[in-house]
């Protein structure tokens, strides 16, 4: 459910190049149906600016898709360097949850700190996917 | 499971006219009675005792118990709160007082053994129905119960731990109705801690808090939404991860000292989870599931 949370937060507290601020902002969970029943629930078809969020969940990930956010579950950890690949170039911050992900290149990486989840950043891939992250979201990650 | 007890009607069911001699009024208490017009015994009997003569007369108490006694099975068995049954008691145990013959005494320990199952059972009922202002009803009821109890302090535990448990139940119940007020949640655990004060090792007692904390924090976290900020959610999480700290230790004793259900099995699980001990959750989410194929839940 804080997965969840959190990536409503890293679509709002983020401002996100002119080119993907149009039509909806897809978010896709890859693998994990807990987080999107939890995102699908609370945030879709709430406001990203003048955007309206849309949750698909994928038990595979599919090449092509444009979505402004993909969080790829630790359960298809061997599926990121492909996602990777299909996102290169494009304004896409990949989220994952496993330690060691931010080092393959995911932008967030979620990590439990005493019990509660935290998250840790790459800014290397966020300005290389030109995203950039607000002062809420610098404030509280982790090392 | 509810355990209401099984009421004892089998006991006397006739007055002695011979023991009426003496007294006009009681003598035609008695008739009546035993022709079933109880409501003209009881006018009689209440004549009789206005006599100072008779005001320490067991007999006479007697008779008004058993008169009362049997309006209350007549009139007023469905009523919780029942003026013939508290009278009733009232005189049978006026009557033991003044009964040095204890001629009566064994009728009178039946009739109150009857009352004190009566008690009981109402008072389980109640804490299903109970509200918020209603609350204290049930507490009243079982007082009314341990009162006539007249078994050993152990016999008396255990109906005090059935009674402890239901009563969380029911507060768990106000609560889940109505998360935003902490006072049922906090009475719930309550009673949830009486029943471990008497017995430590109360499976029930165990998973129960275990689930009811583990609820707690997920209510937390289930506020979170699109009005939350960064902060809240760091810290509502900090809070649930609290109470999920509190919901292990009985998640775990109820999971390795009881034989494992499904329902302790999902709890310790999800409280693992919720604790992100991923590898925990995983290896006991796989033995679940493996049992549950073998059709062990």
């Amino acid at each position: 459910m804080i997965q969840a949370n959190f990536l409503y937060q890293f679509a709002v507290n983020s401002n996100w190049p002119a080119e993907v601020k149009k039509g909806n902002f897809n978010i896709v969970i890859v693998g994990n149906e807990n987080v999107f029943k939890h995102v699908q629930e609370k945030y879709a078809l709430k406001p990203v600016g003048a955007q309206t969020i849309k949750v698909m969940s994928w038990t595979e990930y599919k090449p092509g898709t444009f979505a402004q956010i993909v969080f790829v579950d630790k359960s298809k950890k061997t599926e990121i360097a492909k996602i990777l690949k299909d996102v290169k170039g494009k304004n896409t911050l990949v989220v994952t949850n496993w330690e060691g992900a931010l080092q393959t290149g995911s932008a967030v990486n979620f990590k439990t700190v005493d019990n509660s989840v935290r998250y840790e950043l790459n800014e290397n891939a966020w300005t290389e996917k030109k995203i950039v992250p607000g002062n809420k979201i610098l404030q509280w990650r982790v090392q | 499971m509810r355990k209401y007890l099984v009421l004892f009607l089998g006991f006397f069911v006739w007055l002695s006219v011979a023991q009426a001699q003496g007294n006009a009024y009681v003598a035609k208490a008695v008739e009546y009675s035993n022709a079933g017009r109880n409501k003209e015994a009881l006018q009689q009997i209440d004549m009789a005792l206005q006599d100072p003569s008779l005001q320490r007369d067991a007999y006479a108490w007697y008779v008004k118990g058993f008169v009362l006694k049997e309006l209350y099975k007549s009139d007023q068995a469905q009523s919780r709160f029942s003026s013939y049954r508290k009278e009733s008691v009232a005189a049978f145990k006026k009557s033991l007082m003044f009964d040095t013959s204890k001629q009566n005494e064994a009728n009178i320990k039946s009739a109150l053994k009857y009352f004190a199952v009566t008690y009981y059972n109402d008072a389980l009922q109640r804490t299903v129905e109970m509200t918020t202002e209603t609350e204290s009803e049930p507490i009243e009821l079982f007082s009314e119960f341990e009162s006539l109890f007249d078994g050993s302090p152990d016999q008396l535990k255990v109906f005090q731990k059935e009674f402890f448990v239901k009563m969380a139940e029911g507060h768990y119940s106000l609560w889940v109705k109505n998360s935003e007020s902490i006072h049922h949640f906090q009475t719930c655990l309550s009673y949830y801690n009486q029943v471990l004060k008497l017995d430590p090792s109360s499976c029930e007692a165990n998973l129960n808090l275990a689930i009811v904390n583990y609820n707690q924090g997920v209510y937390m976290i289930r506020k979170l939404g699109s009005q939350s900020d960064m902060f809240e959610i760091i810290s509502i999480q900090e809070e649930s991860v609290k109470k999920f700290k509190l919901a292990y230790p009985y998640a775990d004793t109820a999971f390795s000292s009881c034989n494992p259900t499904a329902a302790s099995y999902k709890t310790l699980m999800f409280i693992e989870r919720a604790m992100g001990h991923d590898e925990q959750y995983l290896k006991l989410k796989t033995e679940f599931e493996k049992r549950q194929k073998h059709g062990e839940f």
